[in-house]
């Protein structure tokens, strides 16, 4: 009961070429806009034509280049929640979940479109219009009347991107509840990094029509393949270094001690320090000894409500950056308000093995 | 002043009627098919669309006394099968529609095309065939289009002049509609006889935009 996705399609500005199993559950297709997430949706609903390759489930084919197939999207049943929902404006809410339900008699709609209405939560909306429904209410029929016509793959286009912050938060949780219990494959695109780590069993990195990395969200976050997945998945302190035995590295004038490499000495690697990880080093209560310590001052420091970010300038001779700041932190608030990093900025500072990754080139 | 003779009135609103019946069937497909298809020589149907909003009535009504009178084969079918345009009040829709026909296809275009296609794609996928999303979803957003474009055909074949002079003439109780009445009148001096003419279009071309208006409220209020 997986989908399988192996094709490509060359395009105005990248050329897709994608080769995916997408199991039952959750698998979050995330990149930034115009990595051809919207467009890989819309070649397995069958609304744009891949140029060669295979989509199918179950054994059946809906797209093959070879055998000649190319389903109608009409003859897929594919449940697609587009983005924006794009809900039919002039029909009510039972109007528009029972919209794909065909050879049915009127009663046997009905009873359907009253589960579903029931199961979304929405009963007492049947005979609104959809401009008169919050965006929350609007996602929630939209995915009523994708999930009527029991659909064999279930296909989530931002669902939840048109949604203010608090409403997002609860709706998340709603989705992953709802969607959860289906047990049929869902292939949810999003380009929130926190949507795709609270959502996906499965997470699919893609960039430039290509994917990078598949994974679970922690593998890709804690273990990303290459810089870019890296990149995209939040980490900020990137150095290039050499190998100069199985537990160190050289990056610059510092050498830091790392997990057992498999590199011979020598190698030239890339390696990401996650800024989540660093420490810093109380100066009031004793403490054990700690690895790869260097000692740096706060030069600047920001937060977003919930976090600081640090930028941590480290003292001579260590400097591995000398036109910016060497390193970034993130920390809670509540850290920096109770070590007083306000006010005092020198700090030792130490980088814990498990913070180093080394990526490939 | 004497008696008011009314068949003008009734004359009028007949061949109105007809006319737009006849660009509701041709010019929806036209709209259509500008708004959603790419096809070589589309520049040349939509040239051909608007050409009887410029040019003069009196030449497009040359044209279709040219097209439909008995000189040509299709004029001398009509006239077989029983149907004559030229001299008819048949005659007067068929020229009337034709010269309100930009209107209506213009409209309908505008109507069509501001409908967002991922509804349709949506349709599909819900597995709906084409015919039922066209029906279902595409006409009816596209009604208040239509409908104001049936409104202003229907405005400008009430007061065609030109175009159904030439084709029908103007035949007192057979051709004659309001506004070759109105004509003759003020040609005959009859003042006050043209007066409630005057007011009676007056008073259609009214309610017409109104209904026009409305409907135009109705797209806004929906789409929004």
């Amino acid at each position: 009961m997986s989908l399988l996705l192996k094709f490509q399609k060359v395009l105005r500005d990248y050329s897709l070429d994608i080769d995916l199993v997408v199991p039952p559950g959750i698998t979050v297709l995330f990149g930034k806009s115009g990595a051809g997430k919207s467009m890989t949706l819309a070649c397995v609903a069958g609304l744009t034509r891949p140029d060669k390759g295979v989509i199918g489930i179950n054994g059946r084919f809906y797209f093959h280049s070879q055998q000649k197939i190319n389903l109608p999207p009409q003859k897929r049943k594919v449940g697609f929640v587009m983005q924006d929902y794009l809900l039919f404006p002039h029909l009510t809410v039972a109007e528009n979940i029972a919209f794909g339900l065909t050879n049915l008699s009127r009663t046997q709609k009905e009873q359907i479109v009253h589960e579903a209405l029931s199961l979304v939560g929405l009963s007492n909306l049947a005979s609104q219009y959809p401009a008169g429904l919050s965006g929350g209410q609007q996602q929630r029929v939209a995915l009523a009347r994708a999930l009527v016509m029991n659909p064999q793959v279930l296909l989530l286009d931002e669902p939840l991107s048109a949604l203010d912050g608090p409403t997002r938060a609860r709706l998340r949780a709603d989705l992953r509840r709802l969607v959860a219990g289906l047990s049929l494959p869902v292939l949810l695109v999003t380009h929130s990094l926190t949507e795709a780590y609270l959502l996906a069993d499965r997470m699919a990195v893609m960039a430039n029509g290509r994917l990078l990395q598949i994974g679970t969200p922690e593998e890709v976050v804690y273990h990303p393949l290459n810089r870019q997945v890296a990149e995209l998945t939040g980490n900020r302190n990137f150095f290039s270094g050499q190998v100069t035995s199985t537990t160190t590295v050289q990056v610059g004038p510092l050498s830091l001690e790392t997990n057992p490499l498999d590199l011979p000495a020598g190698s030239q690697v890339l390696l990401t320090i996650r800024a989540d990880r660093i420490q810093l080093i109380r100066k009031d209560v004793p403490h054990k000894p700690k690895e790869n310590l260097v000692n740096g001052r706060i030069t600047t420091d920001y937060t977003d409500g919930f976090n600081y970010t640090l930028h941590i300038q480290l003292d001579p001779p260590y400097r591995i950056n000398p036109n910016n700041h060497d390193l970034e932190i993130i920390l809670p608030n509540y850290i920096y308000e109770r070590l007083g990093l306000a006010h005092d900025r020198h700090w030792q500072i130490s980088i814990p093995r498990d913070a180093i990754h080394i990526l490939q080139e | 002043m004497g008696e008011i003779d009314w068949f003008p009135l009734w004359l009028s609103l007949r061949v109105a009627t007809v006319a737009t019946l006849l660009v509701l069937l041709t010019g929806i497909p036209a709209a259509w098919l500008l708004a959603r298809y790419e096809f070589p020589g589309k520049e040349i149907l939509n040239g051909l669309t608007s050409l009887p909003l410029v040019l003069p009535p009196t030449v497009l009504g040359y044209y279709l006394l040219v097209l439909l009178g008995n000189q040509s084969p299709l004029g001398r079918w009509l006239d077989d099968i029983g149907w004559p345009l030229v001299f008819t009040w048949r005659g007067a829709a068929v020229a009337s529609a034709v010269a309100s026909f930009p209107l209506m296809a213009q409209t309908a275009r505008s109507g069509f095309e501001g409908i967002d296609r991922r509804l349709e794609d949506m349709g599909r996928v819900l597995g709906r065939s084409n015919l039922y999303i066209f029906w279902r979803v595409t006409l009816p957003l596209a009604w208040p289009s239509i409908v104001a474009g049936m409104a202003l055909s229907f405005a400008r074949a009430l007061g065609d002049f030109g175009a159904t002079l030439m084709v029908a003439g103007n035949i007192p109780g057979r051709t004659q509609t309001m506004s070759l009445r109105i004509f003759d009148l003020i040609q005959a001096n009859r003042q006050g006889e043209a007066n409630v003419m005057v007011l009676v279009m007056t008073a259609v071309a009214v309610v017409l935009l109104f209904v026009a208006q409305y409907f135009t409220h109705q797209l806004h209020r929906h789409l929004k």
